[in-house]
């Protein structure tokens, strides 16, 4: 029989104690897994980025993907990410770019120009039936791997939108193995180069992605070079109230798109951070002028209207004075804004009511509305029923200059359709972009009738500045561009400018991060997402 | 028994066909489709529009349409999603049980409240406790459900902190649910079950039992409880049919999975096979629901024979 010597003994002893307690230190390290819940509003439709055409998605899919090109969301600058340079050819058909030679895809496979040459190609595949990602690339020919890392992307005429365009959420690069090994249900199994690899989707409830330890190639202006937490989970639920209930039960630990007064009372509680981030609008929030029906045919009575609208108000009343004022036909902060033109109609009843007696629409005392030839001055407005309480503000704004609103309440896409038809003559509307061509939709010639141009409006010059901007790659001649184009637009006076939506986000104390990937807003670099110390 | 099980059947195959065919021309009658909503986050333009819609098949005749819809439906492919490209059924199967898990659930809330109420009351006729249920019973039948739930959020959720406010993982989340859909429910039981109860009561064969000596509970539970059940069983089958339905406000508070919010969310989005598939499953459910029931009278009052 052996016995340790009584000497050795302590030491023993204490080793065996320090190995017990880094034993317990690892345990609780591997206990102390860090994780996000996100709450969300709606589902998302497809986890891929090719395929979708939902901005609800999109959250997702700056997690699990990488792009050519990032948008800083705060300043709206175009940085490198897996594309480290590129260059366009003369006649502004070929772009070609250098990639990273560092990239690998969560499938172990490697990123390089023959994968993102894969990529593109598939966007435009008929079979990958591609909505806003085919929308997005415009008049794209081909894509060529020229070297290892180098990309060639041909286009029939010149794009100088692609730089932008690369960095919105339909661009995100997935493996090319993957995708051919799992067919169709790569849509529902993403493999991207992202910070977040996909784990796991429960339909109707959520979706959880997992930190990528490989991740080693941020962007250079991302704030954190490395994803924080192990886990993040995506949970979806769709009515506002339960979802600040959720956050304030701790059920969740950010809640993405809340409303106004929840967002206010998560402000005032010191156990919770608030976040608010201006979406980008081309055109903000407003009403669509129709200049074909009468008596908004009259461009006086389209002015009138503008000065009669005290947009300060409905922002108080509606959005408790959260939502900052757009100018215009576009975001003031947007690139290219004219203030000029943006601030061309300043609220001014008196004004409204000249413009209107010079239009023949005089006021009748005895009923307090302007009449001509008998008829009543009456504004068709139709509008969404989430939003249909703005109606009622401006119905009582309108009433003190003598005008008389009709107003008309539908829910999508019917709204769509009847402002389509033409018969009213406002439309409440609103949307985003990346960049001020977006406005071609609102008011492109061919978009009349069967498209979104709610404002029947048509105008050569504006025809012209649409191709022209399209197709220019200064990003000088364009903001010079579309300074004139704000300029007619608002002359002509299509809009009724009232606010600019603002993506209201709140978390626990300490989650930090949430930068907005895109200048929609609408989505964040979940790399940055992280818990303050 | 069997014919008229096979008899039955048969009806249910013609109701779902009926119900399917009306579903699919109305959706065909509200303006705007699925494609307008695509397209609207980024508007593209009216070709592209145009484009997307021929892809879809969404230009060929309403008739064309509905055909190749029939002639896929009998083969069991119900078609594939607009939106997510996924295949409509085992995305409504996917979601089916946990509707099902918050009717039953409704159902029982129902049939407890609503049995205990409407007995009490009906034993109690004209006291002050027949009036108080009679009252609870038309304030359970009058509230909102969706209200109701939102309300049992605040008070059990966020200030007693007793239930979780939102999802489906375990039958915890269930509760509050099943409270705020089934209390209407109970409601109208507790009425039912009243005036069915008396109706019974005052028969020849309960006085006949008393006046044997039966004791009154036995009276209660033996003689008048099992004869008011037909009426009763009949409502509680239509209405699971209607919680099922039902709960499509409710899945959308709790934000639980279950189909109710899946086929909603289809109908605003035009995803019309998705809208299809999951119509007829729910028809077929309630139509099977309804043939359980009318077998159960069989087994509650043997004068009734399916021969």
């Amino acid at each position: 029989m052996t016995t340790t010597p009584h000497r050795l003994r302590w030491p023993i002893l204490m080793a065996a104690v320090m190995l017990l307690s880094t034993l317990a230190l690892t345990l609780s390290v591997a206990q102390a897994q860090t994780s996000l819940t996100i709450g969300s509003r709606l589902e998302f439709t497809v986890l891929d980025p090719h395929k979708s055409s939902a901005a609800f998605d999109a959250p997702l899919f700056f997690g699990i993907f990488d792009y050519l090109i990032q948008r800083d969301g705060n300043t709206g600058e175009l940085y490198p990410s897996l594309a480290t340079s590129w260059s366009v050819s003369d006649d502004g058909l070929v772009w070609t770019f250098e990639l990273r030679d560092d990239v690998v895809f969560h499938d172990g496979t490697p990123f390089d120009a023959e994968a993102a040459a894969f990529n593109f190609e598939r966007m435009v595949d008929p079979a990958t039936e591609s909505q806003y990602a085919r929308f997005e690339i415009g008049p794209f020919a081909a894509a060529r791997a020229v070297g290892s890392h180098t990309l060639e992307l041909e286009f029939s005429s010149p794009y100088g939108l692609l730089p932008s365009a690369l960095s919105t959420y339909g661009m995100g690069m997935m493996s090319p193995t993957a995708v051919e090994r799992l067919g169709d249900e790569i849509s529902w199994n993403p493999v991207g180069t992202g910070p977040y690899r996909f784990v796991s989707f429960t339909p109707g409830q959520s979706v959880v992605i997992e930190k990528n330890p490989d991740y080693a190639w941020a962007a250079d202006f991302q704030a954190r070079s490395e994803p924080y937490f192990d886990t993040i989970t995506f949970r979806f639920i769709e009515e506002d109230a339960t979802r600040a209930a959720a956050l304030e039960r701790g059920e969740i630990g950010m809640a993405l798109y809340l409303d106004a007064f929840d967002w206010l009372d998560f402000e005032a509680d010191p156990d919770f951070e608030t976040h608010g981030y201006d979406r980008l609008g081309y055109p903000p929030a407003g009403l669509f002028i129709n200049v074909m029906k009468s008596p908004t045919d009259d461009v006086l009575v389209r002015r009138a209207l503008i000065h009669a609208t005290d947009s300060e108000l409905v922002r108080d009343i509606v959005f408790e004075g959260i939502y900052d004022a757009s100018g215009g036909v576009m975001s003031r902060f947007s690139f290219g804004y004219d203030a000029e033109a943006g601030e061309m109609y300043p609220f001014d009843p008196e004004r409204a009511g000249e413009l209107l007696d010079e239009a023949g629409w005089t006021l009748n005392t005895s009923t307090g509305f302007r009449e001509r030839n008998g008829e009543r001055l009456t504004i068709e407005y139709l509008t969404l029923s989430g939003v249909a309480n703005q109606a009622e503000v401006l119905e009582a704004e309108w009433r003190r200059v003598g005008i008389d609103t009709n107003v008309l309440v539908q829910d999508n896409p019917a709204q769509q359709n009847t402002a389509q038809s033409g018969l009213h003559n406002v439309v409440w509307s609103q949307w985003g972009g990346v960049d001020p061509s977006a406005l071609q939709g609102r008011y492109g010639c061919e978009n009349i009738g069967g498209g979104w141009n709610f404002a029947h409006y048509c105008n050569e010059r504006v025809t012209e500045i649409f191709a022209e901007a399209r197709a220019e790659t200064d990003q000088d001649v364009r903001a010079e561009l579309f300074s004139e184009l704000q300029q007619i637009l608002m002359g002509d006076a299509t809009i009724v400018p009232l606010y600019n939506v603002k993506i209201l986000v709140a978390a626990r104390q300490g989650v930090d991060g949430w930068t907005p990937s895109d200048a929609t807003g609408w989505f964040g670099y979940l790399l940055n997402l992280h818990e303050r110390d | 028994m069997i014919g008229y099980v096979v008899n039955r059947t048969l009806a249910a195959v013609v109701v779902v066909f009926g119900v399917s065919s009306l579903v699919f021309f109305m959706l065909h009658l509200l303006p705007g489709d699925a494609v307008t909503i695509m397209l609207s986050e980024f508007g593209a333009s009216a070709v592209e529009e145009q484009q997307l819609r021929e892809q879809l098949g969404l230009t060929d005749p309403i008739l064309v349409q509905y055909g190749r819809f029939l002639a896929n439906a009998v083969q069991g492919d119900f078609g594939t999603s607009l939106f997510s490209r996924r295949p409509v059924l085992p995305q409504i199967f996917e979601q089916l049980p946990k509707t099902l898990e918050l009717a039953v659930a409704a159902t029982i809330v129902g049939v407890l409240f609503g049995a205990f109420f409407g007995i009490t009351a009906a034993i109690m006729r004209n006291t002050w406790w027949d009036s108080i249920s009679m009252i609870i019973s038309l304030l359970a039948l009058s509230m909102p459900n969706f209200w109701l739930g939102l309300i049992f959020i605040f008070v059990f959720s966020l200030n007693l902190g007793w239930f979780p406010v939102q999802g489906s993982d375990t039958l915890w989340h269930v509760v509050l649910p099943a409270l705020a859909l089934g209390l209407s429910f109970a409601g109208l039981l507790a009425r039912l079950f009243r005036s069915t109860m008396l109706e019974v009561l005052g028969q020849d064969f309960v006085r006949t039992a008393r006046a044997k000596g039966v004791a009154e509970p036995s009276v209660i539970n033996r003689h008048a409880l099992k004869n008011a059940l037909i009426p009763i069983v009949t409502v509680i089958g239509i209405n699971f049919g209607f919680l099922l339905g039902g709960s499509v406000i409710i899945e959308i508070v709790f934000a639980r999975q279950g189909i109710g919010n899946l086929i909603i969310k289809a109908i605003f989005a035009h995803d019309f096979y998705l809208v299809q598939g999951g119509i007829i499953v729910t028809a077929a459910l309630f139509v099977l629901v309804n043939l359980i029931v009318d077998l159960t009278y069989g087994i509650l009052d043997p004068r009734i024979s399916y021969a």
